[in-house]
């Protein structure tokens, strides 16, 4: 009796943990503890409405890295993003383009990298000059609506 | 004048319970490495409160995410977003119904039958019994159990995690057609394992010893008669109930994620 009692005792735990595994392995991700993966860039954009701490940042729709802080500029009142680019993505040309993009119409943001055609590449503590901001719908309508009004 | 006065008596007799309960708890944890026989006797408390409650948990878990599914792919459909379903139900069962629907099945199968043993042991003088043989009742009936519970709640709800996931899966991808391949991908990106599913299994533990609190309670101090017996149990379950709900709230405002 006693015998089973362990037994029984065993495979439950044994079945718990491999809950938990199945959980950790298919149905989460591990966050980088250790931040040591990759190389930090920064960029300032005028606005990023919508962009989040951990929002991906991709090339041609394939993610590279990811926003690793936002914070306020105070030079020029700009906001000024810091991106973690994973280490084997090391041949990005210095002159790409950053940009806030949309997942669909009212997805979620994220930052898309177009990459430029100069000579080196982007290394640990670069900044990306050319950004471009995010375009919000409510902007864009605005100025349809506006343009509508004008041709009357 | 007099009803303040009562209201105060009240409030100090109240007190004086919560910090008999509380103290209860601590010998109950303090003195489980006292006796070297409560090692075998934690197996088969865990036996009793973990693998005895396995039906009930499972099947539970499995209808919830279910219907939690279903319920939410509808409403999800209105907005195109009918592919986030399996994020929604992770989100929500990894987070809080896991830990807090366990804990409040766990009080229901667990706390009660606790708390009935332990007052049919004090009408049946079998703790008195104990005292006199200075055999400490504490250690013998309550640490094995308080430990038991701590070790099994947490185990039952990773089990409740995933079987809730499983059941979501089945409905989600063989009754309302969404990509396997979709499912698990949206669900792998949004949950992280350290934020979401690691804080859901510590506040199973913290449910576990809320739940000992008040079943060792009403079962060693409660009155010993076989109606209270019953009353004492039906107690159990009411304040158990409430108190996880309450605690889930301050524990999610503590360990700051919203």
């Amino acid at each position: 009796m006693k015998y089973k009692l362990n037994l029984m005792v065993g495979f439950f735990v044994v079945f718990a943990a491999f809950c938990l595994f199945y959980i950790a392995l298919n149905a989460s991700s591990v966050e980088p503890i250790f931040k040591e993966h990759g190389y930090h860039i920064t960029a300032n954009f005028s606005d990023i409405t919508g962009l989040n701490v951990r929002s991906p940042v991709r090339i041609a729709g394939v993610k590279v890295g990811v926003v690793e802080g936002i914070h306020l500029d105070q030079n020029d009142f700009s906001a000024k993003v810091s991106m973690l680019i994973e280490k084997q993505f090391n041949q990005i040309p210095k002159d790409s383009e950053l940009s806030v993009a949309t997942e669909g119409l009212l997805g979620a943001k994220y930052l898309d990298l177009s990459p430029g055609f100069g000579d080196g590449y982007l290394a640990d503590g670069d900044r990306i000059e050319k950004t471009t901001s995010s375009l919000s719908l409510e902007k864009i309508l605005g100025k349809v609506a506006t343009s509508f009004t004008m041709e009357k | 004048m007099r009803f303040v006065t009562q209201m105060q008596v009240y409030m100090v007799k109240q007190c004086a319970k919560v910090g008999d309960a509380t103290i209860l708890l601590c010998h109950g944890i303090l003195k489980f490495f006292t006796n070297k026989r409560n090692l075998s006797t934690l197996v088969t408390e865990i036996y009793f409160m973990g693998v005895m409650s396995l039906p009930l948990i499972m099947t539970s878990a499995f209808f919830i995410g279910m219907v939690f599914t279903v319920q939410t792919y509808y409403v999800l459909q209105g907005f195109g977003a009918a592919d986030q379903v399996g994020l929604v139900l992770a989100m929500c069962v990894f987070r809080e119904l896991g830990p807090v629907i366990s804990g409040l099945l766990f009080t229901g199968r667990a706390g009660s039958s606790i708390t009935a043993e332990l007052g049919l042991m004090k009408t049946t003088d079998q703790i008195t019994s104990m005292q006199l043989m200075s055999i400490d009742p504490i250690s013998r009936t309550i640490s094995p159990k308080l430990i038991a519970m701590i070790i099994a709640l947490p185990l039952l709800t990773m089990i409740f995690n995933w079987v809730a996931l499983i059941g979501s899966a089945f409905v989600a991808q063989g009754l309302l057609g969404i990509d396997s391949g979709t499912y698990w991908s949206t669900v792998k990106n949004g949950v992280f394992f350290i934020g979401d599913v690691l804080p859901g299994l510590f506040k199973a533990s913290v449910f576990a010893l809320i739940v000992g609190l008040v079943a060792f309670y009403h079962g060693y101090y409660g009155v010993a008669t076989p109606s209270a017996v019953a009353k004492n149990a039906t107690k159990t379950v009411v304040q158990g109930s409430m108190l996880i709900l309450a605690f889930d709230y301050i524990l999610v405002a503590l360990l700051g994620y919203a």
